[in-house]
């Protein structure tokens, strides 16, 4: 029987539709995972159904009976729970204390004994292995999870979601997981999956649901399919037509080497072993392309080329020059310039004016001074030559970057970054957010880059993009990287490396 | 200057911010002041002439808006660099305690060109040593500066207590908390004859004046600016976050200490228990209200200087508390909040699709 019945779903954002007349069902007593990549719709649909978005159009039915999910709490009403991917927990509270903060017989007065037993007794049925009265911050990240779900049951949720759980997850921990899913499954509980990683797919689920571009492409019992098949069916089967010359990539091939990394190790944000071990080089006159899901490195290795981030260990040189852990301004200094994964945040300054932000770059800043002052006659005339150059749309040079469409503000970076003819370029996800003009753009100018014999390292979790501009492709998946170049119009076996299912080429 | 006429030039929204912080302010007092049962309009009208009535109150309005300036300006600038610097008022004192010792000790062997110069140059300093302090713990030791700065604080008002009861600066004769008047070689000028007008307000103006300068026009603003606007932004381009902060706060808090200085050379002469009553605390309400801009820091202090004097006219003329000064600014600031200090930062929302 459905328990949880979706029927001609449909939600955009302004122009993009995230979600497109999709069709879904839960079974009780299911394990349903939901696959796709990056953009795919599936955190939206999941936000649809613990009522952080209403839909545009579509019926949401939660036993049979049709539903208005207008906030999570009307879903926690219908006993919907959701584990999102970064917790929600409150770090120096005990664990009972988070679950009672969840509980509406808990308003008013905790009740403290109580709080502990219902704890004790919800972790003991499923096997957790959770002290109540642990702090938050003593658990490890795993544990932290187990609360998650023990929140969500302590609500009596009978429709779980859980939100890329793997991801945050050590190999053990994902066993260990699974098993706790595997006796909620018998406990008569529903769950959604969500997840890139195939192989955990095919462990777990007992149905597929895979999306593509925000519409659902495919269902299966998860025993009727494979790994290769899910891979086809979440990448497409059209590799796409490549922009370059081939001639030129063999022309390449002499150039210097202008980057070259050996066995680096990164740390990221959590301390988790981000990068573990990637060695690559990257020559003049060519563009080597990263693709890879969200989350497996990438923003951290360019970090660390960067000098934003600490190298752990492993060489980084740029022309022979050594550059692990130099000052960013060294790096620059020595000619690479970079477009930032996100340029609000890290690209430019919203309320410096163009002119302003056209200067973002310790090099610029020392070519544009007169002794302690700024040269406003060279910015000037510099941004006017700039915007004219990059087209940037704009009423003026001195008007706040942050009234700028996202394609003008990309090209006020590319303008700055590109400008300068770095000899290493360093751009990560470049054209996200930018509509196919704009996209269009980007893509010629790193071509240019790649024409002047500059070397261009491109990271992308948009595998078309990696694809079309790249003279050799890698595959970063879980801290490494895999050579893909030999597989590149293989769309089922680049699947199955993006998704970590195969991990040697 | 185009760049001037771009940085003052009004839009209709910078001239409607104080109007509408004035007015919310008079009719919220007003209220509170027919609560306590004093008539509204003859207190708010005694204020007026308090502090506009005649040459003597304009001047002395004028004289009681140069701490408020120089901290408000010190407030100002940190915050540009996104630093709470809370410590102005620290730092303030730590300027005056200086100046106090170099013009008690060292400037009597001097002539005024050297002791006046000397003695501004002490105070600023230790005012920009203090605030280095708070810089050099956050840089280093990731604390919090609105929670070292506040401390500072403390420090400094008992460093000051003790200082001039039973410590080194304590007048010779002891009779009280405070110390001997500085050597006049040390005394700022005055320029107009029969008030206390001093060279402070020119000179804050003048000061004012190059910190817009220094803000908008220098590689130093600039990056002290863009690392307050947008640190992860100006990192990415090899702008050294911890290198502007001290800088800025090092300067922040030197600008407080010259505040400390020129009030004490210019109008008390001699340091004393309670010679702040919070100038630095204020302060950060008169760069809000400015909305950390220099020159608009000038125009706001006077209004906090015309509020002194108004609400000591009060409680001269019709016999209202000063407390009630408090309670004024207070309003002020919850209105300032109101009506959307925030303007200056960017808030943007992007709606997360995946």
């Amino acid at each position: 029987m459905n328990i949880l019945e979706l029927n001609g779903i449909t939600k955009t954002f302004g122009n993009l539709v995230a979600v497109d007349n999709v069709d879904f069902d839960l079974n009780e007593g299911e394990i349903h995972a939901v696959l796709g990549e990056n953009g795919a719709g599936k955190s939206t649909l999941m936000n649809l159904i613990y009522g952080l978005h209403l839909p545009d159009a579509g019926e949401i039915r939660i036993s049979s009976e049709p539903t208005r999910l207008g906030s999570p709490r009307d879903a926690i009403a219908h006993r919907v729970g959701m584990v999102h991917q970064h917790f929600l927990l409150i770090q120096n509270l005990t664990v009972a204390e988070n679950i009672a903060l969840g509980l509406r017989d808990q308003r008013f007065r905790f009740r403290r004994d109580e709080a502990n037993q219902k704890t004790r007794e919800l972790s003991e049925q499923f096997g957790f292995a959770i002290d109540p009265e642990a702090y938050i911050w003593q658990l490890s990240v795993g544990l932290q999870q187990r609360v998650e779900i023990l929140k969500a049951l302590a609500a009596d949720a009978r429709i779980l979601i859980l939100d890329e759980p793997t991801a945050v997850l050590a190999p053990q921990e994902v066993d260990e997981l699974f098993s706790i899913l595997r006796k909620l499954r018998i406990d008569g509980r529903s769950i959604i999956f969500i997840s890139h990683k195939l192989k955990e797919v095919m462990a777990i689920s007992d149905r597929v649901t895979v999306m593509r571009n925000g519409s659902k492409m495919y269902v299966t019992n998860t025993t009727d399919t494979s790994p290769q098949e899910l891979a086809r069916q979440m990448m497409g089967d059209e590799p796409p037509v490549s922009q370059d010359n081939t001639g030129q990539a063999e022309e390449a091939a002499i150039e210097d080497v202008a980057l070259q990394l050996h066995d680096l190790v990164i740390r990221g944000n959590r301390g988790e072993m981000a990068v573990q071990g990637v060695s690559l080089e990257v020559r003049q006159g060519e563009i080597v392309g990263i693709a890879g899901v969200d989350g497996n490195g990438q923003v951290e290795l360019a970090e660390a080329l960067m000098g934003l981030r600490k190298v752990l260990s492993g060489e980084i040189r740029l022309f022979d020059t050594p550059i692990a852990n130099k000052t960013t301004a060294d790096i620059r200094g020595l000619g690479v310039g970079y477009i930032p994964e996100d340029r609000q945040s890290a690209g430019l300054v919203a309320n410096f004016s163009i002119s302003e932000n056209l200067i973002l770059d310790v090099r610029q800043l020392r070519e544009h001074r007169k002794r302690v002052l700024l040269d406003k006659t060279g910015i000037g005339d510099d941004s006017e030559r700039l915007i004219r150059n990059y087209d940037i749309r704009t009423p003026s040079k001195d008007i706040e970057a942050d009234t700028l469409s996202g394609g003008n503000q990309q090209k006020i970076v590319l303008a700055r970054e590109i400008s300068r003819n770095p000899a290493l370029l360093i751009a990560v996800n470049p054209t996200r957010g930018l509509d196919i003009n704009a996209a269009e753009y980007v893509h010629k100018s790193l071509l240019a880059q790649r024409q002047g014999s500059k070397a261009v390292l491109l990271i992308s979790t948009e595998l078309d993009e990696a694809l079309t501009l790249s003279d050799r492709v890698f595959v970063m998946s879980n801290g490494k990287l895999i050579d893909a170049t030999a597989k590149r119009s293989d769309m089922t076996a680049l699947g199955l490396l993006m998704t970590g299912a195969e991990t040697h080429p | 200057m185009n760049f001037l006429s771009k940085t003052i030039s009004l839009s209709r929204r910078q001239i409607l911010f104080p109007v509408a912080i004035l007015f919310s302010t008079l009719v919220t007092n007003g209220i509170i002041l027919a609560i306590c049962s004093y008539n509204p309009w003859e207190a708010i009208w005694v204020a007026v002439v308090g502090a506009f009535g005649d040459g003597q109150r304009i001047t002395e309005t004028m004289i009681k808006s140069v701490p408020f300036l120089f901290t408000g300006l010190a407030v100002a600038f940190s915050f540009r660099c996104g630093i709470w610097n809370i410590g102005a008022e620290g730092q303030f004192l730590l300027g005056a305690i200086a100046s106090t010792w170099c013009g008690t000790q060292i400037a009597p062997h001097l002539p005024p060109v050297l002791a006046i110069p000397l003695t501004l140059l002490v105070g600023a300093a230790a005012g920009g040593i203090w605030a280095l302090i708070a810089a050099l713990l956050k840089v280093y030791r990731g604390v919090q500066e609105v929670i070292s700065t506040i401390m500072l604080n403390y420090i400094a008002i008992y460093l000051l207590s003790y200082m001039v009861d039973g410590g080194p600066l304590q007048e010779a004769a002891k009779r009280g908390p405070q110390s001997d008047m500085i050597a006049a070689a040390s005394h700022l000028p005055r320029l107009i004859p029969h008030t206390r007008f001093h060279i402070g307000l020119p000179l804050a103006i003048a000061l004012a004046i190059v910190l817009l300068i220094v803000l908008f026009r220098t590689v130093l603003g600039y990056q002290i600016r863009a690392v307050g606007s947008n640190p992860k932004a100006a990192q990415a381009a090899g702008i050294s976050i911890s290198k502007n902060v001290i800088l800025a706060l090092f300067i922040s808090g030197a600008l407080a200490g010259l505040g400390g200085a020129i009030e004490l050379t210019a109008l008390t002469r001699r340091l004393f228990l309670n010679f702040s009553p919070g100038y630095g605390y204020t302060a950060i309400a008169v760069a809000l209200l400015a909305k950390l801009h220099p020159l608009w820091v000038i125009l706001s202090s006077l209004l906090f200087g015309a509020l002194k004097t108004g609400s000591d006219a009060m409680q001269q003329m019709a016999g209202i508390s000063a407390k009630m000064t408090f309670v004024i600014q207070a309003t002020i600031i919850f209105f300032v909040l109101i009506y959307g200090v925030s303007g200056f930062r960017e808030h943007r929302r992007n709606p997360d699709i995946d």
